[in-house]
């Protein structure tokens, strides 16, 4: 039995949520009801033949890889970029250019919870009508301290979509984000 | 719809291209991703932009309201409205705001505040508000990433010298989040304030130049002005310094439209006709 996730409806109602996630950063959006992972879904309504995606950790199957119909590309090239949020980075994502910054890279990290973890943070910007906190759990921390450099010249940068089983938190380019203690 | 045509028209492969783009273009506020824009049966210019985004964004669950420049009835709304409904078997249709999770507008931003479940669709002639100074678009990308707006503050400036007052009526150049500046699409300068910490994404599509760019909720929109020559919206008042009413429902708030009557006279009427009917329905209980 295929997943829905595969379904044009079922992507339809995801793209609307990662919408609304990146309209409104650090808000958890519930995704519909399926049987895989939040990233795969996210992909499946997001990718095509006409992307790149790289996957350093091995986080997806072979019949993912045939059904995304996507090729593989080094995680320096690549459009999208999908990781065990756990593990230290180990790479430089594409940036985007001046001219063209929507070239820069799309991280999709996978997490075990995005809330209830032990470091907070607080975040400011477009879409966050004054502050809002978030607490994702077991994201390993060099993901913040890289995004902040990687993000330290607007419009250069990356977006950061944070997923689990429970949803979906997006952290487009323009999010600040402070640690507090 | 008879079989073979796909939900919405588009085939996935273009929706997820416009997805992708969406994306980017709210990560970087103001920022004019471009994509390939898909023939649409209708000729470019004729709102096929914000078509295309509607298309994108539309699930059978939603509720859908389509505005040309304020009239739900203004033949451009009515043929985009059909062309929806029938491509989109499921969706329903409306013309009151309240009831609309998705809105497609032609030069004007409802006069009703927007709720943060909505978003609303403009259809974009022009994107680029430098392309009064610069034709290139290799220099005026480079520009807009450097946020060099100097040559368009002159053109202001000029405006200013000729004529004591900057002379644009829509298409207010505005800055988004203090880096790039749009072109909000035709939008009279009274519209523009709306697009400040706006509860609703509004989304921008340009089909022929084929370009998507946003705004997103709660982000700093500012019409671009002087210290000492502020941004002003249109003026209403009559010769007796009277705010002008609309002759049919009698607010004295909303965006007017200028008519000649049967007797040859001026009258002023809501640009808004959702608005206005809601307000008729107020004063009749």
């Amino acid at each position: 039995m295929i997943d829905v996730i595969w379904q044009p409806e079922f992507q339809q109602a995801t793209f609307r949520c990662l919408v609304d996630a990146y309209s409104r950063p650090g808000q958890i959006n519930v995704l519909p009801v399926s049987n895989s992972h939040s990233a795969i879904a996210v992909l499946a309504t997001l990718v095509d033949g006409e992307s790149s995606l790289s996957d350093p950790h091995q986080l997806l199957d072979n019949s993912d890889w045939l059904r995304l119909q996507i090729k593989s590309a080094a995680p320096e090239q690549a459009a999208f970029i999908v990781c065990e949020g756990s593990r230290a980075v180990d790479f430089e994502p594409n940036l985007g250019t001046l001219a063209s910054p929507e070239h820069g890279a799309t991280l999709v990290l996978t997490l075990d919870a995005l809330s209830g973890g032990d470091s907070h943070y607080q975040l400011t910007g477009p879409g966050i009508q004054h502050a809002i906190q978030i607490a994702p759990q077991g994201l390993n921390k060099s993901w913040f301290t890289r995004r902040r450099h990687w993000n330290s010249a607007f419009p250069l940068g990356v977006d950061l979509l944070l997923t689990s089983a429970e949803g979906i938190l997006a952290l487009p380019r323009t999010t600040l984000i402070k640690e507090i203690d | 719809m008879s079989n073979g045509i796909n939900f919405a028209f588009l085939d996935e492969y273009a929706k997820r291209e416009i997805r992708r783009s969406v994306i980017k273009a709210i990560c970087i506020p103001g920022y004019q991703v471009p994509y390939s824009s898909r023939e649409m049966p209708m000729g470019r210019g004729f709102g096929t932009g914000g078509l295309q985004l509607t298309l994108a964004l539309i699930g059978a669950d939603d509720t859908l309201k389509v505005i040309d420049q304020g009239s739900d009835d203004s033949v451009n709304a009515v043929n985009l409205r059909k062309f929806i409904e029938m491509t989109c078997p499921g969706i329903d249709t409306t013309t009151r705001l309240q009831e609309a999770t998705l809105i497609q507008s032609r030069h004007r931003i409802p006069e009703q505040p927007l709720r943060a479940d909505q978003i609303l669709v403009l259809q974009v002639p022009y994107p680029d508000a430098l392309v009064i100074v610069e034709p290139s678009e290799d220099k005026r990308k480079i520009m807009h990433g450097e946020a060099d707006y100097s040559r368009l503050l002159v053109k202001l400036y000029e405006d200013i010298v000729k004529f004591d007052e900057i002379t644009i009526s829509h298409r207010y150049p505005t800055r988004i989040n203090g880096h790039y500046i749009i072109d909000p699409s035709p939008i009279p300068r009274y519209d523009v304030p709306r697009l400040n910490h706006s509860e609703a994404l509004i989304l921008f599509g340009a089909g022929r130049e084929k370009k998507i760019y946003a705004v997103p909720p709660h982000c700093l929109a500012e019409p671009l002005a002087f210290d000492d020559v502020p941004f002003r919206i249109e003026d209403f008042t009559d010769s007796h310094g009277e705010r002008r009413a609309c002759k049919l429902c009698g607010s004295k708030t909303s965006f007017l439209d200028e008519f000649i009557d049967e007797q040859g006279a001026r009258v002023y009427q809501c640009s808004d006709s959702d608005y206005c009917e809601q307000q008729q329905e107020l004063a009749h209980g």
